[in-house]
């Protein structure tokens, strides 16, 4: 249901896009000049006529250059034009019109579609011309050249704009200014004009506003399309074809009206068209005496034909009531208050002008207006459709008003990334970039996300819960690049460098660029609060190879008084970032993944962080990781219902797998965990940043302005009665809130036991529509802040990026397993109901394992160093081993299991989690550990007790082992053993021989 | 103990499958040779062939509809197995590996567990193979709704009373009695582990932990001595070892310890009530660990466990009494010989089985005061009787008086140990005694009422 509602709105929004391609469909191309001799020479003293032509689209900025082909006969033209080809003849007269009105009349005996135009080569030939001759029936148009060379382009735009008008305002809704004159002299002086300065307000909004470049060509398209009228029956007629999308009517007084000249059939029409649209800007041009007193009590814009300033008079015409120009603010007297030129300054200076300017400029429409001339159709008409009554306070209007100009201009902006605006990047979640190029996995994910909801109204489903991302910055991997090549570290990061600490201390001593630098200073300048930077490597959140932990992210708090220490501390934390790239565990998880470092490029992130600042902390109410496939479902939940892991605080305690509370999104009610076990082993500790660390040494490390704090330092927050239950003790069960006394148990239960909020279902939402999009199972960090400034509570996402599937299953791996079982149960070294990863190995002969006859959870720390060495030592003999143990691998509560880091572990081919009596084995959701081990397709075993998983203990400690460390052993089996795993089922077995069976 | 070979026998053979339940008859069998062979007229009743075989066992169908509207079908189970001295009564357990043959084997403890209380409770166990993991809580209100529209035919205040065990706790027996009393229309005390606002009893936390030192008090007046100044080590953090703490420090003891699975603390000053009320916050609250006693308290020195070592460091000080609370094995045979070489002379076991048994007979065969978990921990079974009481009373005792018939109680189950072991021959052997006492007082019974 939801993924429809996105399809169909990406789909809407390429058509909107698309809708730029579609207008102006018809184009001339070829014309054909039909001129003799002689008045092709008059033409030409101005210079070659195609150059002319092309010299007028030039200095218009226009393309699609018309070509011109000239003949000098009737007979050489008639031959030409039946060809074909042709999309206008234009047939010049200057003494003779018989010949070509008669050329005319055979033209569209053999082309009717094509349109003729008459041109004549000056007035005094033009008064020869007889106007009521029935041969003009042939001639479309009659125009008169006069030198102008300007004409020609303005003949060609108004065969075009006729051609196109039907099409384009249905398609694009666009609008139409309506020219009457009869005057052929007049038009075909007024005509060009009127393109001209149509054609050159268009371009110079677009070019002020931002936007692709691509698209700015495209938007010149959407200019008001000019329609001409010669008489009433011409102009009612196309008043009443292009009502709705008429901007403004031009006309002169007198024109004719039942085929005689009528002088008040221009007041007339004008009445007319004001009755039938109350706000339309109309404009008298008009050479009469007394006209423009007429004009003035009409309450018409004015233009004297015969003035020298008619263009000038023409441009204010549009500027002014078209909406043109930059917009002036005035005050009811008609003051000059304030001029925006752009959409930002437009919105800036909305904000601060006084009420009667506020309700001066509504009432006549001039807003709506502003943005129908930017081509903002959707949203001029949204105002329209407002009228002030329909507001209680000038506040609420104002409110409004703004409201829709921020979305008119996140519309343009979707899609693109804008360049950092200090004003645009105030609007919440604004995309921004800080330097270019390609903007890496982690930033692409936002993007996306950003996409999917521009693209679903999220207010329909969860509409006690705004969903967004949060304020992002985008720094492209040329920055990346340029850093490298500036400093000469290419070589030196590749290939040279000795240590890891020497690398990131090379890397922070190397400067920035500076014209990125001066990017950054204004940022800082302008972003108060605390940042994540995170790194953002073209290979990050890749389908197949997840990346996930590989490289750095920073939290840094942003907030010391000095900008040039905040500065520092963002350049210090990109910089790490970059020498994130090249330190040992990347370098191992490359040459794991057989990809090539010398490809990698990094990007970065830099993200506002998600929450509020408490006293000395800094933390949300709550973070955590979502996946749309959970390889452990509970109860009746099916793998695609997915996981939620939630926690208090910051969410790099859940990707670290430390203690969080768990639920599957559609079915939020299902208790991961008992009470009593929840009180064991859910959540006591929450992470926060420091604030009053201003200044802290990145050197330390990702965390080093981070701290885990009890629990009851959150309780001050009122908000947190929704995040936790207390255990009563006298009644043995847990209370939902914290009214009691007693342990605080993290379970969210009033969010979502008792549904205070759409928190579950909005999870569940992303997820599908998430995976859905991408067309595999997927991660997400989110956030959920319920203070938010707005009142609303706010679930912000942070990443989304593809989970590697399961479903790789050639099939045959179940049935293999049956019929492993089924042989002979003693051959079963270890079978697992719960496992990870697919496929078959018949290779491996070693196992590296931790004796539980010599292990105690105290001593974890050790038992990952003496892991690491035993991985080494394999590694370096090429070896792969199933890797055997208690607890949680991979977390970094040593407590909970073995912290190891994949790199330490990264030649295991299986690793297998035992549960001990006193260890709750939870599997280790969320954790960028596990997650690398997927994409692996490393098999990952559980054996929980109960149940038919097991491990042959026994067996494996008769087997003699090949090496010996305080905790653990390594052993080296005579025979490979046999290991299948079931990715579907989520089975494996692993078995003593080999190849039998 | 010819007899023994051939009762087990015959056991193994009317039982098959059931090794738990082997386990257990075997372990009380050969706890009660001196027994059979001083009083053989309990053999010629038939007296253990009899307690071996439920007086009833009820099995039945559990069906309710999950929250997708599927419906489920579960298994529940009662045995009723010894109504000898009192009604039924032992604990509900749900798990998926709950099964009749596991139930049984509970039963069988659990009538002389009751027994040794000294209230009139007999022994009986009950669940069913309801996985409460994965459900919502909604699905575990009508699965214990289903439950116990089948079982209350067949418990009552009278004849059988469950409670909580692995899987029921006070969120089930809460839907468990609802669903009792709509059905029954009747407000009794048909469950014991109720909330406190509805029947429930005070000091059920704290029950175990002072238990344990009531029966240690009794053991130590039998030499004539209190606890004014003793020196006590005492492991764990939790309840028992708590609430143990507290008992201590009421009593003028000094205790010395406290630990968790990571390490220990021995404070030489003494643990006083500020510092167990720190501990109380830290574990209750906080769930803390233990080594941040010795952070905040610098008169105590926190030692980390070392497996590798073979013992327990915190068994090894100074020391009077020793209070294991903490769990299973915690004293393997060197821990044991440590405690002696210390100077402890009396143990007295918190927790279940704390003690390996080669440890359990050096303490009897050193003839120190020792007090096997079954008795010295009785308090716990000894509060739910006290539950029974104030409902039957229709009265809800203070923390004082209830404190005072554990108090009582503990004193009682003292007194029977002593007096059986007295009896058979091995005085102050209270291992034997807490065997030989509570199926004593069953059998006694069971002779009086006939073959039944």
């Amino acid at each position: 249901m939801y993924f429809d509602e996105v399809v169909a709105s990406f789909e809407a929004s390429r058509r909107e896009r698309n809708v730029f391609h579609d207008l102006m469909r018809y184009r001339v191309s070829e014309v054909l000049l039909v001129a003799s001799l002689y008045d092709a020479f008059v033409v030409e003293s101005d210079g070659i006529l195609n150059e002319q032509v092309y010299g007028e689209y030039y200095r218009l900025n226009l393309n699609n250059v018309p070509r011109i082909t000239s003949a000098y006969t009737g007979e050489a033209a008639l031959e030409l034009f039946r060809s074909g080809g042709f999309d206008l003849a234009i047939l010049m007269a200057g003494l003779d019109f018989d010949g070509p009105l008669a050329l005319a009349r055979s033209m569209k005996e053999a082309w009717p579609s094509v349109p003729v135009l008459l041109l004549a080569t000056n007035n005094a030939s033009l008064e020869r011309l007889d106007l009521s001759k029935p041969e003009l029936a042939a001639v479309d148009r009659v125009f008169v050249w006069n030198g102008y060379s300007k004409l020609f382009v303005g003949m060609l735009k108004y065969i075009e704009d006729a051609g196109n008008a039907p099409a384009d305002t249905k398609t694009g809704l666009i609008r139409v200014i309506l020219l009457i004159e009869d005057s052929i002299r007049y038009y075909s002086r007024y005509l060009p004009l009127l393109y001209e300065v149509a054609m050159r307000q268009t371009q110079g909004l677009i070019e002020g506003e931002k936007g692709g470049e691509t698209y700015k060509l495209l938007r010149a398209r959407a200019r008001p399309k000019i329609l001409l009228a010669s008489s009433w029956e011409e102009a009612v007629s196309l008043f009443e074809r292009y009502e709705p999308y008429i901007l403004a009517v031009i006309t002169d007084l007198s024109f004719p009206r039942g085929g005689r000249p009528d002088p008040a059939a221009g007041l007339d029409f004008l009445r007319m068209a004001k009755d039938r649209i109350k706000d339309l800007p109309v404009m008298i041009q008009s050479s009469e005496e007394g006209s423009r007193e007429k004009a003035e009590e009409f309450g018409a814009a004015y233009a004297d034909k015969g003035s020298e300033s008619l263009e000038r008079e023409l441009g204010d015409f549009l500027y002014d009531r078209l909406g043109f120009g930059p917009f002036r603010f005035r005050r009811p007297d008609g003051s000059a208050l304030a001029q925006a030129a752009t959409m930002d300054e437009f919105i800036a200076a909305l904000a601060d002008i006084p009420v009667d300017s506020l309700l001066y400029h509504a009432e006549r429409n001039h807003f709506s207006a502003w943005l129908l001339a930017r081509g903002e159709i959707e949203f001029a008409k949204v105002l329209r459709d407002y009228e002030i009554a329909d507001f209680e306070t000038a506040a609420d209007i104002r409110s409004f008003i703004i409201r829709i100009l921020v979305g008119a201009r996140k519309d343009r902006s979707r899609g693109s990334i804008p360049y950092f605006d200090e004003v645009a990047f105030r609007d919440e979640d604004s995309l921004t970039r800080l330097g270019d190029g390609s903007v890496g996995g982690k930033g692409r994910g936002i993007l996306f996300i950003r996409s999917l909801l521009d693209n679903l109204d999220f207010g329909r489903y969860v509409g006690d819960l705004d969903v967004k991302v949060p304020r992002s910055a985008f720094v492209g991997i040329d920055e990346f690049e340029r850093f490298l090549e500036s400093n000469g570290l290419w070589s030196y990061a590749f290939y040279e460098s000795e240590s890891e600490e020497e690398l990131r201390g090379r890397f922070l001593a190397a400067p920035l660029d500076e014209a990125f630098e001066r990017r950054l200073e204004r940022f800082v300048a302008a972003v108060r609060g605390p940042l994540a930077v995170r790194s953002s490597g073209l290979f990050e959140d890749m389908m197949m190879v997840s990346f996930s932990g590989v490289y750095d992210t920073y939290l840094i708090p942003n907030c010391h008084p000095d900008p040039a220490v905040r500065l520092g501390q963002l350049e210090s934390a990109i910089k790490l970032i970059y020498a994130s790239l090249f330190s040992p565990r990347s370098r191992s998880y490359f040459e794991m993944a057989k990809y090539n470092l010398e490809e990698e490029r990094m990007a970065v992130v830099i993200q506002e962080i998600v929450g509020r600042r408490r006293g000395r902390w800094f933390y949300p109410h709550v973070s955590g990781t979502a996946q749309s496939f959970n390889y452990y479902p509970l109860s009746y939940a099916k793998p695609e219902d997915g996981l939620c892991v939630a926690a208090l605080g910051l969410g790099s305690y859940v990707v670290e797998g430390l203690p969080a509370f768990r639920f599957c999104p559609r079915y939020p009610k299902l208790e991961a965990m008992p009470p009593e076990l929840l009180r064991q082993d859910s959540q006591r500790l929450f992470r926060a940043l420091d604030m009053e660390t201003a200044a802290p040494d990145l050197k330390r490390g990702e965390d080093a302005d981070l701290v885990d704090l009890e629990l009851s330092i959150a309780e001050a927050d009122p908000a947190f009665s929704l995040l936790a239950s207390t255990w009563d003790a006298q009644n043995d069960r847990l209370v939902p809130g914290v009214a009691p006394k007693g342990m605080r148990v993290v379970d969210l239960s009033s969010i979502l036991q008792f549904e205070a909020l759409p928190f579950a279902r909005a999870i569940e939402i992303v997820l599908d529509v998430g995976s859905r999009s991408m067309g595999t199972p997927v991660e997400i960090e989110y956030t959920l802040n319920l203070d938010e400034a707005s009142g609303k509570p706010a679930l912000y996402l942070l990443q989304l990026k593809p989970l590697i599937s399961p479903e790789q299953s050639s099939g045959s791996e179940g049935e293999r397993i049956d019929e492993l079982e089924r042989a002979d149960s003693g051959r079963a070294f270890i079978l697992s109901e719960k496992s990870m990863g697919n496929g078959r190995d018949a290779t491996i002969c070693d196992v590296v394992w931790v004796d539980l006859a010599r292990f105690d959870r105290s001593g974890t720390e050790a038992v990952a160093k003496e892991i690491e060495g035993l991985d080494r030592e394999l590694r370096a003999l090429g070896r792969r081993y199933v890797l055997v143990g208690p607890g949680r691998w991979g977390t970094r509560d040593r407590w909970l299991g073995i912290p190891v880091v994949y790199s330490q572990i990264a030649g295991a081919r299986v690793i297998v989690e035992t549960e001990m009596p006193d260890f709750a084995v939870d599997f280790s959701f969320g954790s960028h550990f596990f997650h690398n081990v997927t994409s692996m397709n490393v098999g990952y075993l559980t054996i929980p007790s109960g149940g038919r998983s097991l491990v042959d203990w026994a067996w494996l400690a008769s087997c003699p082992p090949e090496r010996l460390t305080e905790h653990c052993a390594r052993t080296r089996l005579p025979e490979a053993l046999d290991i299948v795993m079931d990715g579907r089922r989520g089975r494996a077995i692993i078995c003593k021989r080999a190849g039998e069976g | 103990m010819s007899y023994a070979i051939d009762f087990m026998s015959e056991i193994k053979a009317k039982n098959p499958g059931e090794p738990e339940f082997h386990q257990a008859v075997q372990e009380v069998v050969e706890s009660l040779v001196p027994v059979f062979d001083k009083s053989p007229h309990y053999r010629k009743a038939k007296i253990l062939e009899r307690i071996c075989v439920p007086e009833r066992t009820v099995s039945f169908r559990v069906p309710w509809i999950d929250d997708k509207g599927e419906i489920q079908i579960n298994r529940g189970y009662r045995i009723e197995m010894n109504s000898a001295i009192g009604p039924y009564k032992g604990g509900l357990r749900f798990h998926p590996t709950v099964y009749l043959g596991l139930l049984k084997f509970l039963a069988f403890e659990q009538v002389f567990k009751n027994s040794l209380t000294t209230l009139p409770m007999g022994g009986g166990k009950g669940g069913s193979d309801f996985d409460p993991h994965g459900k919502s809580d909604m699905e575990v209100m009508k699965f214990c709704q289903s439950f116990m529209t089948e079982l209350c035919r067949h418990i009552g205040q009278f004849t059988d009373v469950p409670a909580g065990d692995i899987g029921v706790g006070g969120r089930e027996i809460g839907y468990l009695f609802g669903q009792y009393k709509r059905i029954r229309n009747e407000f009794v005390g048909v469950l014991t582990g109720k909330g406190i606002k509805w029947g429930g009893s005070l000091v059920r936390p704290e029950a175990t932990g002072y238990g344990c030192v009531y029966f240690a008090q009794e053991m130590l007046a039998t030499r004539g001595e209190s606890f004014k100044g003793k020196a006590c080590l005492v492991s764990g953090s939790g309840n028992v070892a708590q609430y143990t703490v507290e008992k201590l420090l009421q009593l003028g003891a000094k205790p010395l310890t406290f630990s968790d699975s990571n390490g220990h603390v021995y404070d030489e000053a003494g643990i006083d009530a500020e510092k167990l009320a720190f501990v109380l916050d830290l574990k209750n609250n906080r769930r803390g660990r233990i080594s941040e006693y010795a952070a905040r308290y610098k008169s105590a020195v926190y030692t980390p466990y070392d497996a590798s070592k073979g013992r327990n460091p915190i068994w090894d000080h100074k020391a009077d009494c020793a209070f294991p609370s903490a769990t299973q094995n915690e004293i393997n045979i060197e821990d044991a010989r440590n405690l002696l070489k210390n100077g402890v002379y009396l143990v007295s076991e918190g927790a279940n089985m704390p003690t390996v048994p080669e440890g359990a007979e050096l303490f009897v065969e050193k003839r120190i005061l020792y007090a096997p978990g079954k008795a010295a921990n009785a308090g716990g079974v000894a509060t739910s009787g006290l539950e029974m009481s104030q409902n039957s009373l229709r009265m809800n005792w203070s923390r004082e008086e209830v404190d005072g018939h554990l108090h009582t109680i503990m004193k009682n189950i003292h007194q029977a140990c002593v007096e059986a072991a007295s009896a058979y021959g091995m005085p102050g052997n209270y291992v034997a005694g807490a065997n030989i006492a509570g199926f004593l007082k069953v059998a006694d019974a069971m002779l009086d009422q006939g073959v039944v």
